[in-house]
């Protein structure tokens, strides 16, 4: 919400200095109320100032004009004036040369030279000054209020300061210039003053509209109408444009501007009815029928439901309540009969129907906040004054009322203990009163020491003791809370594995060469269905787009799309992963969703780039596998078996990790139809672990083995296989028979072609054989290879090549 | 003046006699190392009149470029003699594989582990949750505007992704008795297109203390300590009034500029304070709401945006950056 700092002027003293406006915003600030900007407006008079006329003197060469000698504040000057009202003593405008006057279309003004006199101003009237068309004389300034010197912008609402606020949920109270101002008096002890003008005359009979609210209709609580008659609308004042404008509303006619005005001055949103479009001078506030249309004032027509307020009169609707007037019955500009509505609503009401008509205005913005039901009077008299002084005429009545139920203010207890407690602050009961009685409550001691506190009519945001306290501490500054030194630390609170696991995983897979991404959680069904199939997932009901409008079931659609992003922008080496939930339709839990934290990684491009030393290496399966062995091994995950494995993400050259017979994850190389689908033509190699079978499984601190310190020896065997046996399989019967001396089998070469007959492959091993009290010689080894040879050639058909 | 020719034919002569790696280090020590000749005579430019230095110093330089030069050939012929293949030095070699935690996860670890060692538990809680967990038991009732279509998302059934950690608050509440202190990092959700500043998706830092006695004035030290802990010690906190439905009183937490300290710059838009992140005491409602006796319990909750921080401390001036995975921005962290 804008407020100008001249507007609050008339509340409380307001100084407009830059370092005023800096001590304001920062009480501001500190009362709650966020200054999110500061805006300086200038709108023209500069160079115009107060001037007193000193000495008068016939012009040489004309008879109609004279000589005025002025002081000015900074010196004295004598100028050409031809105006008949010119006196001695007289306070007057004079602009000096260079002086922007918006009556001149604001062209600096220049040295004139009058018959044969030189003039370094001029002395102005309302014309010149873009006040009005009078240009009968000089404008007389009143001499108590302006001294010589004093910039004429300073008034006129010409120059001003506008801050923007940010007005929480719960201050409806404070969504006006009046309630920012309480907000500030209350705080520096300042009383306030309230800005008045003359009441409107009354006429001699009393004229009242009939007022009735429906027994049925929630929504309104209380309606104050009050006519008034003879006024002629017309264009508003240059002062009341400004103001207006300033905190961005735009000017339509005296009448309408004087009930925006008000509502903003004082925050009860106010609406003006031509008393001809009211049918029977009757105002009947009911619920809209469901379906039933309505057009607003801004022309769009509405559809409403059976909760929506609608004022009508004897025979249709006029107005929807809180929210907007009718078309069919605001000020014209041949209105000459007012009805003006003063009225309180119920804040949901307003705040669900306006959302409902997907309409909102700043009166539906104050109605929803809460609004002060006990001010009508108050302010159908600021109103009617108001629209007196600008557009004429007189209040044609008393004021005619309904209520439907009266709001209850419940008093409040406030135990000066628990406020200290709460706030870990000492403060004295007496200062407590003090903020709250600052505020408009009123405090009454009890026997126990405890207070019991009305609130002000216009706070809906007090109903507890905690709503208190936070005003006392408000009030006397959250800064006089000391930061306590010392934090008191609740013992045997749970442990959480899954996260220290998910650490743990995390690391190693940094120390793996891995660069952690992290993706959304929403998804585009399309992507999640290209790579997961038609598998169910949970959708979002209003997504920002189709691209973000459903929950990812695995974390792979986007970990790919990554990779491809990323190769495709840059040849080289990738390895990437994410460590984050998945989303399961879980219909029978309470959110609808299982959320399994899992393990994804992705890599491609290039094992080793080209350099000097050699070609460029692609990345391969048997890197993935590594990197997996590895993983398992820095998070201790005992008796991991690998498995083949095949569905529609994960190619043939896929295997699956089970621990007792449960499968902890799959990796290898992504479907080449699918990479294609993705973008790239490039292998990708995967990984997906199920962190929550990890857990279960056992992944868990290492097991120390005592290792030999005796030196190894070891033998290579060379050995022909069928092509169609696995390496690993071999090297497994190799370790088994070798044992207990055979510590480790190391594949050192593969080897197809001459030499080796079709359907054959030469695979060298390199054993290594450790005994941990001494170190082996020929003796020790040469029947463990005897033994160990024949279970290849039994097991494989694996024989010693020459 | 003086161009030290003597100095130059002695040490020519020395470097010539030096025959193996052996000398040739004592001879590099002697004449070029940190207490050798050289040094000894840059000394002496010291103890000359000003005006004689420069030139002193700059003959001084040539010199040593000269001797350095000298013994750089000499050193490479004796290491030929003696057998060492020479190598390009300035070859490149295989860059080891580099893994990196995601730097929102960086920063995560590190406001977990200050709070961790503060006595903080690590809770977690769903992110899919019930409206009902969600709003209203947090006291932000079925009209309040953060629960509009156009701010939060929502799947079916009363169900929607959480707009804040602060659920957990409440799940934690439901099981574990007090007295607790928690933190629940993780990802939250909102109705809000990405832009530089807004991400439908970002990350929070959930915190709760509940225990006998717990004050405004725990809550304000706790962050204080925390902020110190994170920004250094010169930090200063600023509670600022505001409304947020589930504490009361609530308040926005501010931090003194870690760029200007205070005297207002760019980052903080000149006004000293970088706005961190909401907090306040949990409001009874809250407390009511799971079954705690108000009166013999308080409690304070904070939360704190891991991104915005994330952007502070490395300068990162878009929040999409995060979530684009793109390498050339992961591999900076």
């Amino acid at each position: 919400m804008k407020i100008s700092l001249s507007w609050l002027g008339e509340f409380i003293p307001v100084d407009a200095s830059p370092e005023g406006v800096a001590t304001l915003t920062s009480k501001l600030t500190m009362l709650g109320f966020e200054v999110e900007s500061v805006e300086r407006i200038q709108r023209g008079l500069q160079g115009v100032v107060a001037a007193r006329v000193e000495a008068l003197e016939p012009h040489p060469n004309a008879d109609r004009l004279r000589l005025v000698t002025v002081d000015y504040g900074q010196g004295r000057m004598t100028l050409v004036c031809g105006a008949p009202n010119v006196a001695l003593g007289m306070t007057v405008p004079l602009a000096r040369v260079g002086a922007l006057l918006p009556g001149l279309d604001n062209q600096p003004l220049k040295k004139a030279r009058i018959r044969g006199v030189d003039s370094e101003g001029m002395l102005c009237s309302e014309v010149e000054l873009g006040l009005s068309d009078d240009h009968s004389g000089l404008k007389e300034l009143d001499p108590a209020h302006w001294q010589p010197g004093d910039p004429l912008s300073r008034d006129f609402g010409l120059e001003d300061v506008v801050l923007d606020l940010e007005i929480t949920q719960n201050r409806g109270d404070a969504f006006s210039i009046l309630g920012i101002a309480r907000d500030l008096a209350a705080l520096d002890g300042l009383s306030l003053s309230r800005p008045a003008l003359a009441s409107a005359p009354a006429a001699s009979g009393d004229r009242r509209a009939t007022v009735e609210i429906d027994a049925t209709c929630g929504g309104c609580t209380r309606y104050l109408a009050q006519l008034m008659e003879g006024v002629t609308v017309g264009p508003s004042p240059r002062w009341l444009v400004n103001r207006l404008e300033a905190v961005g509303l735009r000017s339509i006619n005296t009448v309408v501007d004087a009930t925006n005005y008000v509502m903003w001055e004082l925050g009860h949103p106010l609406h003006a009815f031509d008393l001809r479009q009211v049918k029977g001078q009757r105002i009947q506030v009911r619920f809209a029928r469901p379906g039933e249309s309505f057009t607003t004032l801004d022309g769009v027509e509405r559809v409403l439901d059976g909760e929506h307020t609608l004022i009508c009169d004897a025979e249709r609707a006029v107005a929807l309540g809180g929210v907007m007037g009718g078309l069919n019955s605001g000020v014209e500009a041949d209105t000459t009969e007012l009805l003006l509505e003063c009225a309180a609503f119920d804040p949901v009401n307003i705040r669900m129907g306006a959302r409902r008509a997907g309409i909102a205005s700043d009166s539906s913005r104050r109605f929803e906040r809460g609004v002060d039901t006990e001010d009508g009077q108050a302010v159908l008299e600021r109103l009617s004054s108001l629209i007196a002084h600008l557009a004429g005429g007189r209040v044609a009545g008393g004021i005619a009322q309904a209520h439907s139920r009266p709001r209850h203010l419940e008093k409040i207890r406030l135990r000066p203990a628990r406020c200290q407690s709460v706030l870990g602050l000492q403060l004295d009961t007496s200062r407590m009163v003090r903020h709250l009685e600052a505020l408009g409550a009123v405090c009454e001691q009890q026997g126990d020491g405890s207070l019991l506190v009305a609130p002000p009519s216009w706070r809906f945001d007090l109903e507890r003791e905690i709503d208190l306290i936070e005003e006392v501490v408000r009030l006397e500054g959250y800064g006089a809370v000391a930061e306590a030194p010392v934090a008191r630390v609740p013992l045997g609170q749970r442990a959480n594995p899954r996260r220290e696991l998910a650490d743990r995983l995390r690391q190693a897979m940094v120390g793996l060469g891995f660069r952690q991404v992290m993706s959304y959680s929403m998804v585009s069904p399309s992507l999640l269905e290209r790579v997961m199939g038609d598998r169910p997932a949970l959708r979002i009901r209003n997504p920002l787009a189709e691209e973000l409008s459903a929950l990812r079931t695995s974390l792979l659609p986007s970990l790919v799309e990554c990779a491809v992003y990323n190769l495709n922008r840059r040849a080289g080496t990738l390895r990437l992963f994410e460590l984050d939930r998945e989303f399961h339709p879980h219909p029978q839990s309470e959110t609808g969703c299982r959320e399994p934290l899992h393990l994804a990684c992705v890599m491609g491009g290039l094992r080793r780039p080209a350099s000097w030393q050699g070609a460029a290496e692609p990345m391969a399966f048997h890197d993935l596998r590594e990197a997996v062995l590895a993983l398992l091994k820095a998070i201790h995950l005992e008796g991991a078996r690998l498995l083949p494995y095949l569905d529609s993400v994960f190619s043939a050259n896929s295997l699956a990790i089970q621990v007792d017979e449960r499968q902890l994850g799959v990796f290898g190389q992504l479907d080449p139809r699918l990479c294609e689908n993705m973008g790239t033509e490039e292998a990708l190699f995967a990984l997906d672990l199920d962190v929550e079978a990890l857990l279960q499984a056992g992944a868990g601190l290492p097991r120390y083995r005592a290792f030999s310190r005796q030196p190894s020896v070891w033998r290579d065997v060379n050995l022909l296989c069928d092509a169609s046996s696995q390496a690993g399989a071999v090297a497994d019967t190799l370790l088994e028979a070798g044992q207990p001396l055979l510590k480790q089998v190391q594949l050192v070469d593969l080897y197809q072609g001459q030499g080796v007959p079709e359907g054959q492959v030469s695979r060298s091993y390199r054993l290594w054989f450790n005994d941990a009290e001494r170190s082996l010689n020929d003796g020790d080894v040469d029947p463990v290879m005897e033994r160990l040879l024949k279970e290849a050639d039994s097991r494989h058909g694996a024989r010693l090549r020459s | 003046m003086n161009d030290h020719q003597s100095l130059r034919a002695e040490f020519a002569k020395a470097l010539a006699a030096a025959a193996d790696r052996d000398a040739l280090a004592a001879l590099h020590a002697g004449w070029l190392g940190r207490k050798g000749r050289l040094q000894e005579l840059f000394k002496q430019m010291k103890e000359l009149p000003g005006p004689d230095r420069p030139a002193f110093g700059a003959a001084v330089n040539v010199l040593k470029e000269e001797l350095e030069a000298a013994f750089m050939a000499r050193q490479e012929a004796v290491r030929q003699a003696e057998g060492v293949r020479a190598v390009d030095l300035s070859l490149p070699g295989h860059a080891p594989a580099q893994g990196g935690l995601h730097p929102l996860q960086q920063v995560l670890d590190r406001i977990t582990g200050i709070f961790t060692r503060m006595g903080f538990a690590v809770e977690d809680g769903p992110e899919v949750e019930t409206e009902h967990h969600n709003f209203d038991m947090l006291n932000t009732p079925f009209w309040h505007p953060a629960r509009m279509d156009s701010d939060s998302l929502y799947l079916v059934q009363g169900h929607m992704l959480r707009t804040e950690t602060s659920p957990v608050q409440v799940r934690v509440m439901q099981e574990v008795a007090p007295p607790l202190r928690i933190i629940a990092p993780g990802r939250v959700y909102r109705n809000d297109k990405p832009d530089a500043s807004h991400s439908p998706m970002f990350m929070q830092v959930e915190g709760l203390y509940v225990d006998h006695g717990v004050t405004f004035s725990d809550l304000k030290g706790t962050l204080l300590e925390f902020y110190r802990r994170m920004f250094g010690p010169q930090v200063k906190i600023r509670f600022r009034p505001h409304y947020f439905p589930f504490t009361e009183p609530s308040a926005e937490v501010d931090v003194s500029c870690i760029f200007c300290q205070g005297a207002g710059c760019r980052v903080c838009k000149h006004s000293g304070w970088l706005e961190m992140g909401g907090s306040g005491m949990v409001d009874p409602k809250v407390l009511e709401g799971v079954g705690l006796d108000t009166e013999e319990w308080t409690g304070f909750a904070f939360g704190l945006g891991v991104e915005r921080m994330a952007m502070l401390l490395y300068g990162v001036d878009d929040i999409r950056l995060f979530y684009e995975n793109d390498w050339r921005f992961l591999e900076q962290f």
